[in-house]
């Protein structure tokens, strides 16, 4: 049991370690805004984060977390501040199961649902963005399907929805009970959802009625003939607190509400995911025509290399703060386990089954304990990083041969004066060995953090895939095939020059 | 000098010593003779406390080794090894002085000691700075027999330490031993299997078999008065020169 005790303190000093490091790093802290992994969500954020900038506040847009309930979460914790949420995904996903009722949650005013939780929605951004089903005009025409209902006539159909969609309980869940239709449906992200419709992969997915792509590909907006889904109103959320403590940055906000359209908001999604304009330019443009902000002339010009640059620099944060202090605990673990047999079996097994578990789930798993942003997925990182680490320091000195470990006994060595002079020395390629296989999964499972708002190269990757812009997918591919690659022959290098045990 | 007092020790439950008893006098070489096997390692082994036997103790100058006292007795012990047990990160000189570095000896008292015990075994000095693996056989073996002599012990253990030699360095090697053991007033405990090397070097021949001694005494009365068929078998088994 006490090889128990201390291993888990000595993993609890390891994420202490972490969340100091991370502490130290945001010690100033901008405000915050969230959005999801959809455009349109993308878009609202940015406006936001833009017109708060422009009115002088330090502001940061953490893009894409993820699905509703993860932002949900993470604005009720204060890992942010704002973000833009749809008032049907409150009503019907994210009260549920509050004490609120069924009938209470349909017809109650929101501020009043809300409440209990402290949060508070501003007014609607102006506009509504529904969940409705689409196909392609000509599959529509060919199999006669203008309503819900005649899909009853179909139930061979493929259908492919958005993974949020399917599981919510206002979403394929209910329509399916509600329309009694016969089809399963596949997730998928939504982005590739369109993209799977296209190529004629799926026949029907879900839209959101103010998606560009309903125009661009000219599909077929299948009527909701039994009026299942709800009307979703976009509204910005926050903490009531934000309205005692920064009542100013609430107002600078106020212009936002009922500013857009369905058709503003449609054209932008279309500039943006279509027309391929960033994010932050749609967004700066649009708030200088309406609200007439004035152009930032401080401002950098959008360069692929300054994005690098920073994102390179987010991503080397990540891997180099969670690889040393998996270094600073794995060393001295794995030579624990070399030198004990039961602490080891344990410190391996332990270790090994955190490895077994995919790396998104790790990440999410982080979320409940440690919220969003750099810290939860330091600690995903580090935990990754310990058993090749602790793995090959074990096999290193375990690999020594036994006519060398009694000849440095024989000779009047110490217990340490082995270890330093002969046993790390012999291990030492074993451990870099671990060390480089620790450094390159690392690389790789930190392009992932992005999903929960740690930056890194996932981030360009996460936007281009939502963009269905490989450009700027390989913005993030390739410097993180670069430093992998980098690392590798770093390590390699270094794995030559040292002593292999004999 | 050395006694082994009613020892019993097996492997992995196993049984090869039992009630073992063998007194090594100082100032003499003593050779631990047998086939693969018998024991003579580790009777080596569990002098330098290496193995702990299960009953009886060892004794070093009359007084019984415990697990604290081994120390000390390894300071005083030069120990060859079987094959040289050389660490391959360290270069020559490095392994050699590994234990006078850690002794805090002065850098020119090592140097000191290295010149003249290089000479001794006749390894030319820039051998040194190569590492294990760029050695030749004959080499690495003077190098390992270097580091058991570097502290000037006054005990030597030296486990087979012309083994998997060429014939003719191998006769030059045994000639120098000769010469530095004679010099140098040692106890020594060699182990080899083979009985004109033993015979050469030695003043005490002790046979084993099965971890049971069979005979000892000096190679004359193994030759005049062969305790049993096993030991006339094990000194016969030496093929002579075609004529």
């Amino acid at each position: 049991m006490t090889s128990v005790r201390k291993l888990t303190s000595m993993l609890l000093f390891g994420c202490y370690l972490l969340m100091f490091v991370s502490q130290v790093g945001a010690a100033t802290r901008p405000i915050i805004v969230g959005s999801k992994n959809f455009t349109e969500s993308v878009i609202l954020g940015e406006l936001v984060t833009q017109l708060l900038i422009a009115r002088g506040f330090a502001a940061e847009h953490r893009q894409a977390l993820g699905g509703s309930r993860i932002l949900w979460n993470a604005l009720q914790r204060g890992d942010i501040d704002f973000y833009p949420e749809y008032s049907g995904t409150l009503r019907f996903e994210l009260l549920v199961g509050s004490d609120a009722g069924a009938d209470q949650l349909a017809a109650a005013p929101l501020q009043q649902l809300l409440k209990p939780f402290g949060i508070v929605a501003m007014e609607s951004f102006g506009f509504v963005n529904n969940y409705a089903l689409g196909m392609q005009e000509s599959r529509a025409q060919e199999l006669a399907i203008r309503r819900v209902s005649d899909l009853l006539k179909h139930p061979g159909l493929r259908i492919g929805v958005s993974n949020e969609f399917l599981h919510r309980s206002d979403g394929w869940p209910g329509l399916k009970a509600a329309y009694q239709l016969p089809q399963d449906a596949i997730g998928l992200d939504h982005d590739l959802a369109y993209r799977g419709l296209v190529a004629g992969d799926l026949d029907l997915i879900d839209l959101y009625t103010t998606d560009a792509e309903i125009s661009y590909y000219q599909l077929r907006v299948i009527e909701d003939d039994r009026g299942y889904f709800p009307n979703y109103h976009a509204r910005l959320l926050y903490r009531q607190q934000m309205a005692e403590t920064w009542p100013e940055v609430l107002k600078s906000l106020q212009p936002l509400e009922g500013l857009l359209g369905e058709a503003e908001i449609s054209r932008l999604n279309s500039l943006n995911k279509l027309q391929k304009q960033p994010t932050e330019q749609v967004a700066i443009e649009f708030l200088q025509q309406r609200l007439q902000i004035k152009a930032d002339p401080d401002r950098p010009a959008h360069s692929i290399w300054r994005a690098i640059w920073t994102t390179t620099g987010q991503q080397l944060f990540l891997v180099g703060v969670s690889l040393s202090v998996a270094l600073l605990l794995g060393l001295p673990l794995g030579i624990w386990a070399a030198k004990n047999r039961v602490a080891g079996q344990l410190i391996l097994g332990i270790t090994g089954a955190i490895q077994t578990i995919p790396s998104l789930a790790l990440l999410v798993f982080m979320i409940p304990l440690l919220g969003i942003g750099t810290l939860p997925a330091l600690v995903a990182l580090f935990a990754y990083s310990l058993l090749p680490i602790i793995r090959n320091t074990e096999a290193g000195l375990s690999g020594i041969s036994a006519d060398l470990r009694e000849t440095a006994v024989a000779l009047g060595l110490t217990a340490r004066e082995q270890l330093w002079h002969i046993e790390l020395p012999l291990a030492s390629r074993m451990i870099v060995a671990g060390i480089k296989t620790a450094a390159v999964i690392n690389i790789g499972t930190a392009t992932l953090g992005a999903l929960i708002g740690a930056g890194g190269y996932g981030q360009p990757i996460l936007a281009g895939i939502r963009l269905d812009d490989t450009g700027l997918i390989l913005q993030g591919a390739i410097p993180a095939a670069v430093m992998a690659f980098l690392v590798q022959g770093l390590f390699g290098w270094l794995e030559q020059r040292l002593p292999g045990a004999s | 000098m050395i006694r082994f007092d009613s020892i019993s020790f097996g492997f992995d439950g196993g049984s090869l010593f039992r009630d073992f008893d063998l007194r090594i006098e100082a100032a003499g070489t003593t050779a631990l003779m047998g086939s693969s096997g018998s024991g003579k390692s580790t009777l080596l082994r569990l002098l330098l406390g290496l193995l702990i036997p299960q009953r009886g103790q060892v004794v070093f100058q009359g007084e019984p080794l415990r697990a604290g006292s081994f120390d000390q007795l390894r300071q005083r012990t030069g120990y060859l090894i079987q094959g040289g047990g050389l660490f391959p990160h360290l270069s020559a000189t490095d392994n050699i002085t590994l234990m006078a570095r850690r002794r805090g000896w002065q850098p020119s008292r090592i140097e000191r000691r290295l010149d003249k015990l290089s000479e001794l075994v006749q390894l030319e000095p820039k051998l040194l700075d190569r590492k294990p693996g760029q050695l030749s056989g004959g080499q690495r073996q003077r190098v390992a027999l270097l580091r058991a002599l570097m502290l000037d012990p006054d005990l030597l253990l030296l486990d087979e330490p012309f083994s998997a030699l060429d014939p003719v360095i191998r006769f030059q090697l045994q000639e120098e031993l000769k010469t530095l053991i004679g010099s140098l007033n040692k106890t020594v405990l060699l182990v080899t299997h083979d009985v004109a090397e033993a015979a050469w070097l030695a003043d005490h021949l002790v046979l084993l078999e099965d971890g049971a001694i069979v005979q000892q005494g000096q190679f004359q009365q193994f030759r005049n008065q062969p305790a049993s068929p096993f030991v006339e078998q094990f000194l016969a088994a030496a093929r002579p020169l075609p004529q």
